[in-house]
Order: structure tokens, then C-alpha cells, then sequence
């Protein structure tokens, strides 16, 4: 699958989904909101290229509205339905970016800033690498977790408790990975459109309520099927935003990234 | 039948070198004009005022096993109160706990939310951050000539601080029977500020190492 990059042609379009959310199970979308039109498909051109409210002459050029035409499903389409995130994550076959997490807690004045390198291979291989401040390496290999850790002595494996949890959280990123954004029975999914195409995860248990409100993961308009950022809020005051950037899809990975430290 | 006191001789002997060496031993008086100077050499390693730091933490646990957290920890010495969080280095807080006049534990993922866990760690914490108070009820040289000071504290344990030469500073607390419980090793500071690297060695039962590297810290003024 190619990278489509949309972002010249993007800024002429905005969604009729200005508000509506798309809740996991329904598997049909809610009505349009006020101001788009019946019929309308959930994307809709806006005043400078569609005829006004008033009638006025449709004045838009045939080839770009040709090509725009063959690239809308791509386009748009991909975070506006969770049948349309699924597809767009088939098409991709690996995952490669840096990352840039920031935790927030009341207790610091300001973000305790962390950064990396993450790599996803089909079905469900990820390497979710820290290069500072804490070097450190996680690895999910047929389904199995480990985590490295640097110190002077060189990598070694850490065996710590909070690696059982390490395990969910890594199986629920690669639901994410593959476009299952609403795989999981203990959170209730919801997409929403605007400001930006965001997949809204709430637990649906009380006791999972009390450890994680929500978590937020935004889409990529540019790249389909990549998640821009995720947010996981553990309360308001306290939450983990983690950005990606530089993003490069489906290039051969080695399959030593999945089994080794290095 | 007789075979078994002799296979427990060895082990026997081995729990009594070990209570040997880490009970109490005796000071070696000094001149008493250096009383103020040992003094301040004991209260160095702790802090002076209230901060705001946020360390790499490893554990090591029975049997080798590492973990390695994130721990940031907001500590005020003149009031003996702190809050810390403890998480995972993708940003998942796995406990969060307040201490004044009482322990208040505001988050704790399994398996940190065993009350035991949550006064283990603040034990720790103040017996490395916080210089133990009032007078030294002993104070001297002790092993390797190290200046000593020995405090009383009010649950009738006793801390010990030495410091060595090339500035590695250890804590010791010692329960009601003069026996070791917990050990910190503080290494020399390459620069001003909190010690960057710390070391709690825990006795009891589950023993535990505690690893701190420094990653951030923030002197914070009066609030």
C-alpha cells in the first residue's frame, strides 16, 4: 500500500461530521447535524467548490474534481467509519516513527518529556523503543512481552510487576494498529470527526474508570490508517500525551527489531 | 536421624556471622571539637529544603529479578511530608501516595496496593531524604574510621548515618533489638544538589534493592 499524502487536497474539503460520534456496535452512522444536507455524503466540498445556498453556479474544475472524485474514499473516508479505519489499517503492513511522550501529573510543573522509536509489523509484532531519559525497549513477539533495560552493565531483561500490565496495553495497541479500534469489550468506542478524526475509548467498568478515564487517539487526516497522537487521561490533571512524528509506512522491517535488543 | 542437626550446623553459623556483622558495633570515641563538624557531615547526604525530583528507580527483587520504574517525589523536610508517584515508564501510574501526619494512598495498581507496600516505600523515602531529627545520641568513628551519628527515633528504632572517605555516605535503621533493617548508600554528589545516585537495601521480608538514578530535580520555595 502507498502513503497517500492529503493534505493539498484536503484543505479544500471539511466533513458534515462536525459533531456527530460514531458509537462501536451501532455500525451505522448517526444522522447528518444541522446544516448539511440530506443525501450528502459524510465529506462535502465547501462553498468555494459546491453550489451555495442560494442556487448560485457550481464553478469547479473538472480535473480536479475528477481526482478528487477517485481519492475521496482514501481520503476521507478512512477515519469516518470504523469499517473505513479497518481498511485503510489493512493496507498497511508495518509502521515506523518517532515519538515524543509528555506525562503530566499535578505534582510537576512541567511535562516529564520522554522520546523514541516505534516499529509495528503485521499481525501483531511491536518494538516500543525509549532513547531517553530512560533507555529502555519493549518488545511483543508472538504474543509475548519483554522489556530491556540499559544500564552500565549493557541490556538486560527486566522481570518488574508492571510488566503483566505492559502485556494489555501492548495487545490493545495492536487492535489499534489494525484499525480494531472497538476490539476490546471493556472500553466503549466513539469516533468523532472535528476538530481532527479521534477514536474515543472509555472503560465501560467502574474499576477500570478508577485507573483510566478515557483514552484519545487521534488520526492522522495525512496518512490513512495512522494515529497522530494518543492521549491516555487518567484524570483531568493527569494524563500521558504521546505525539508521533515522522511517520514512514510499510517498509521492510528486520525480523530482528521483534526478537532482539539489539 | 542425626544426620539433620549436622546439615543445619553450616546455616546455623552463617545466621549467627550474618547477625554479627550487621547489628551495632561499638564507637570509637573522637576529639570533641570535631562534634559540629561530624554533625553537618551527617545531615549533608538529606535534604535541605523542599524539592521536587524525579528518579529512575530499579528494583531488585529475591532472586535477581529487575524492574524499573519512574518515581517522582515532592518532599518538604521541615514539615517531614511528601507525596510520590511511581509509573511505569510509558507514563502509567501504578501508585500515588501523600504522607503528613498520615499516609494517604490516592492510586495503587496491583501488586503495589498492599498497605505494607505503601509504608515500606514511605519508610524508605524518609529515611533517605530526611535527615533524622534532634541530637545525635552517639556520635563517633566506626567502621573504616567513618564518622558516625546514631538518632533515636520516637518508635524507639535507631538511624545511623556514615560518612565515608570519597564522600559515600550510608544510612542505616536499625529496629528495637539493634537489629539492620534497611540500608541506603548514597554516592558522592558530582555536583550541588540532591544525591544522583541512591541505593535502599531492605532487610525484611520480601527483601528488596531500590536503585534511584536522578533524572530532574527542582528546589521548591516556601508554598
Amino acid at each position: 500500500m502507498e502513503t497517500v499524502i492529503i493534505a493539498p487536497v484536503s484543505k479544500h474539503l471539511k466533513t458534515c461530521h462536525a459533531g456527530p460520534r460514531i458509537e462501536s456496535g451501532t455500525g451505522f452512522d448517526k444522522p447528518a447535524p444541522a446544516g448539511c444536507k440530506p443525501g450528502a455524503s459524510s465529506p462535502i466540498l465547501d462553498s468555494r467548490l459546491r453550489g451555495n445556498d442560494d442556487g448560485d453556479a457550481i464553478r469547479i474544475p473538472v480535473i480536479p474534481l475528477f481526482g478528487l472524485i477517485l481519492l475521496l474514499p482514501l481520503l476521507i473516508a478512512w477515519a469516518d467509519s470504523w469499517d473505513g479505519l479497518r481498511e485503510a489499517s489493512r493496507r498497511i503492513t508495518s509502521l515506523e516513527a518517532r515519538f515524543v511522550q509528555k506525562k503530566t501529573l499535578p505534582m510537576l510543573t512541567k511535562p516529564f518529556v520522554s522520546e523514541g522509536r516505534f516499529f509495528f509489523q503485521v499481525p501483531g509484532q511491536l518494538r516500543w523503543e525509549y532513547d531517553r531519559p530512560v533507555r529502555s525497549v519493549l518488545i511483543m513477539h508472538s504474543g509475548a512481552v519483554k522489556r530491556y533495560l540499559r544500564d552500565p552493565g549493557g541490556w538486560r531483561e527486566d522481570a518488574g510487576a508492571s510488566l503483566t500490565a505492559m502485556q494489555m496495553v501492548l495487545e490493545e495497541i495492536v487492535n489499534w494498529q489494525q484499525g480494531r479500534f472497538d476490539a476490546n469489550p471493556r472500553f466503549q468506542a466513539s469516533l468523532s470527526a472535528d476538530p481532527e478524526p479521534r477514536v474515543t475509548l472509555v472503560p465501560r467498568e467502574p474499576s477500570w474508570g478508577k485507573m483510566i478515564r478515557r483514552i484519545e487517539l487521534t488520526l492522522s487526516r495525512e496518512q490513512a490508517g495512522v494515529m497522530k497522537g494518543v492521549r491516555v487521561v487518567e484524570d483531568e490533571r493527569s494524563f500521558t500525551e504521546m505525539d508521533f512524528s515522522q511517520v514512514r509506512l510499510n517498509r521492510p522491517l528486520p525480523a530482528s527489531l521483534f526478537e532482539k535488543v539489539e | 536421624m542425626n544426620a539433620m542437626p549436622h546439615r543445619l550446623a553450616p546455616l546455623l553459623l552463617l545466621l549467627l556471622t550474618v547477625g554479627a556483622c550487621t547489628g551495632l558495633k561499638p564507637l570509637t570515641p573522637l576529639d570533641a571539637a570535631r562534634k559540629t563538624t561530624v554533625l553537618e557531615g551527617c545531615r549533608r547526604p538529606f535534604l535541605p529544603g523542599k524539592y521536587r525530583l524525579v528518579h529512575a528507580l530499579e528494583t531488585v527483587t529475591p532472586g535477581g529479578a529487575k524492574g524499573t520504574a519512574v518515581g517522582v517525589l515532592v518532599a518538604d523536610p521541615r514539615t517531614l511530608g511528601f507525596r510520590t508517584a511511581l509509573m511505569t515508564i510509558e507514563g502509567f501510574v501504578l501508585f500515588d501516595a501523600e504522607a503528613g501526619e498520615t499516609l494517604t494512598v490516592h492510586r495503587a495498581v496491583p501488586p503495589f496496593d498492599a498497605p505494607a507496600f505503601a509504608e515500606g516505600l514511605a519508610e524508605d523515602i524518609r529515611l533517605a531524604f530526611f535527615a533524622p531529627g534532634g541530637e545525635p545520641t552517639a556520635w563517633g568513628a566506626g567502621e573504616e574510621g567513618a564518622p558516625v551519628c546514631r538518632f533515636k527515633r520516637a518508635d524507639g528504632r535507631l538511624v545511623e548515618v556514615l560518612t565515608f572517605k570519597g564522600g559515600v555516605t550510608a544510612i542505616r535503621l536499625y529496629g528495637t533489638g539493634q537489629e539492620l533493617l534497611k540500608r541506603v548508600k548514597i554516592s558522592p554528589p558530582e555536583r550541588p544538589g540532591p544525591a544522583e545516585m541512591v541505593e535502599i537495601e531492605s532487610g525484611g521480608w520480601p527483601s528488596y534493592t531500590l536503585r534511584l538514578r536522578l533524572l530532574e530535580s527542582e528546589a521548591l520555595g516556601d508554598d
